[in-house]
């Protein structure tokens, strides 16, 4: 991937944000994000989508399910590092 | 620490409030916080720009020293202790407490007023219930703080689960597994290899490499016992190194083994590392032991449908082929106009069979009718209609069937409603059925007949676009014409072609 990641804009995307970095094995589905994080399952699905796109996470698909999780590649990751962010 | 701890305390509003009553109690004193025990000396930087006294080194050696003591005192007695300090004003110090636990001291001194013991009681009071609010906070943010990370752990497995239990299919499912593993562990790579019992191997199944995709065939078969891999399968053993760990997938005996792998630059795994692959290994025996059930069970059906053909295959008189080619023409014209149309796999495999064993209900009907070369009567066609409903009945015990039985029971139908058997029409009729009929229609089409000469594929598509909105779902049809014109269908009847000049080349031999 050579995308150059913007920073999370929302504070709700900088909420996942956190939450990613300080569980980076987790794998989790927007309602398990909005149940981690008191918000409504829309905007956290809105705002993880936005990170994927912005290549911070990234998702593991089925039919049925999509779990989201922090991105592996390590040039973002250590754009993250660089921002304070990891 | 503890300055935090002394932030938190006097953050709280009840401890801000008490301070209001103190400060208008006592007059314009001089607050202190002392966190933990009494110390040796005390920071004058606040006070000295209050108090003019403690500005000379000597004043300050003399306030620190009576109120050192009076710290003391209150340590001691575990009570508030007033005190004048060396300028005769008021100064009152509170230990403040937490069970049997001094967590440090809050004082106030230069007040003009005295503070009745009616106050200090009650500011003591005070005190002591917002240290204790205090102390649940705390003894809650540290149990929330230990238990979140288990919880999140917990909800990854569910996740993991839910991800890994979606598919049957092996291919699918052991790539996915990989993947997971190397997201869970931040691992590079992970292999994964099944025991092949027969052959005492272990044969590489998935392999996947977030840095390097092309790195796909790295991974070898191996012997069972040999190397680690080898070993780990054959003993059931985990291996953790520094930079790999090796799990075995154990059932009741061990059915493969999963090796995550780290880069060089990667932190080194630890125990808890290998305790969540260990997880994972087990979450993923379920899954691969389901799709390799339904692997075997698949191959049963398969073998069951394929019997069923070939006893077709023997009926089949007007094939000089026999019936097996023209039902895998068939079932692969369906099967390219269901992809087209973007069926899923639940729908697609059941019109899959009922391609086989469209006809199964022939069984049941003389074999001078179905033999008959000259047009049928009334009463013969009647039989020969009466087919759909036969093998619709002949299969329905068959549970594996079942949701092919209404395409199988409903394919003669047409789409104006004067097909049969229930005469149904438009989009009552299953979309599957509606598939099936115009790749059943396009196969006798091309096909040889004894009695007819085969269209060609231009010819048979115009023929079945004619009949879109009569015969044929307008909307089938339309995907079938795309079909046609992407060349689709003629690679379909060539490949058929070509598998049958093989069987004839394998009848001769034989």
């Amino acid at each position: 991937m050579t995308m150059q990641p913007n920073l999370p804009t929302t504070a709700i995307q900088q909420q996942i944000l956190k939450f990613f970095q300080q569980n980076s094995h987790a794998v989790e589905t927007a309602r398990g994000i909005a149940l981690w994080l008191g918000v409504e399952p829309k905007f956290a699905q809105e705002a993880m989508e936005g990170l994927v796109d912005r290549g911070w996470l990234l998702t593991h698909k089925t039919d049925a399910i999509v779990g989201y999780a922090l991105t592996t590649d390590e040039k973002i990751l250590n754009h993250m590092r660089g921002q304070g962010l990891a | 620490m503890t300055s935090v701890w002394i932030d938190s305390f006097f953050g709280q509003p009840n401890v801000r409030r008490l301070r209001d009553v103190l400060t208008s109690a006592i007059a314009k004193p001089i607050w202190w916080t002392i966190a933990g025990d009494v110390p040796k000396s005390l920071d004058y930087s606040k006070a000295c720009r209050t108090c003019d006294f403690v500005r000379s080194s000597k004043g300050k050696q003399v306030c620190q020293a009576r109120f050192l003591k009076a710290l003391e005192v209150s340590r001691r007695t575990k009570e508030p202790h007033r005190f004048l300090c060396p300028i005769r004003l008021h100064a009152v110090c509170f230990p403040l407490r937490q069970g049997d636990q001094t967590q440090g001291y809050l004082a106030l001194c230069h007040g003009e007023r005295p503070l009745s013991p009616e106050v200090q009681n009650l500011a003591a009071l005070a005190a002591e219930s917002s240290l204790q609010e205090m102390g649940r906070a705390i003894e809650l943010k540290n149990l929330s703080e230990a238990i979140q990370p288990r919880c999140v752990a917990l909800s990854t497995i569910h996740t993991i689960h839910r991800l890994i239990s979606s598919t049957l299919d092996l291919k699918e499912l052991l790539p996915r597994v990989a993947r997971l593993c190397c997201q869970v562990l931040r691992g590079e790579s992970c292999a994964i290899w099944l025991v092949d019992r027969d052959k005492k191997r272990l044969i590489p199944r998935a392999f996947v490499n977030i840095r390097n995709k092309n790195q796909n065939g790295s991974v070898r078969a191996t012997r069972l016992g040999s190397g680690l891999i080898g070993q780990a399968a054959q003993k059931c053993q985990f291996r953790l190194m520094e930079k790999s760990m090796i799990v075995p997938l154990v059932e009741e005996e061990c059915m493969g083994v999963i090796m995550v792998r780290r880069s060089r630059q990667a932190q080194p795994f630890v125990n808890l590392d290998q305790e969540i692959l260990t997880t994972l290994a087990e979450q993923a025996v379920v899954a691969i032991r389901n799709a390799q059930m339904y692997e075997t069970q698949e191959r049963v059906t398969w073998g069951t449908i394929r019997s069923l053909s070939a006893i077709l295959d023997g009926m089949d008189v007007h094939s000089p082929k026999g019936g097996s080619s023209r039902r895998q023409l068939m079932a692969d014209v369906a099967m390219a106009i269901a992809e087209k149309m973007g069926l899923d796999s639940d729908l697609q495999r059941p019109l899959q069979y009922a391609a086989f064993l469209h006809d199964a209900g022939r069984v049941g009907i003389p074999e001078d009718i179905i033999r008959k070369p000259s047009k049928l009567n009334p009463k013969e066609f009647a039989m020969v209609k009466e087919h759909t409903v036969k093998g619709a009945r002949l299969l329905e015990p068959l549970e594996i069937l079942e949701p092919a039985v209404p395409i199988i029971l409903h394919h003669h139908e047409r789409y104006d409603g004067t097909g049969y058997p229930k005469g149904l029409k438009g989009d009552a009729i299953p979309l599957g059925a509606r598939i099936l009929a115009v790749a059943n229609a396009f196969e006798a089409m091309v096909s040889e007949r004894s009695y007819r000469r085969s269209l060609s594929v231009a010819e048979a598509a115009r023929e079945i676009s004619s009949h879109a909105g009569t015969q044929f779902d307008p909307k089938v049809v339309r995907v079938f014409m795309f079909l046609a014109k992407e060349k689709k269908l003629e690679e379909i009847v060539r490949r058929n072609v070509l598998a049958d000049a093989g069987q004839d080349r394998g009848k001769g031999r034989t």
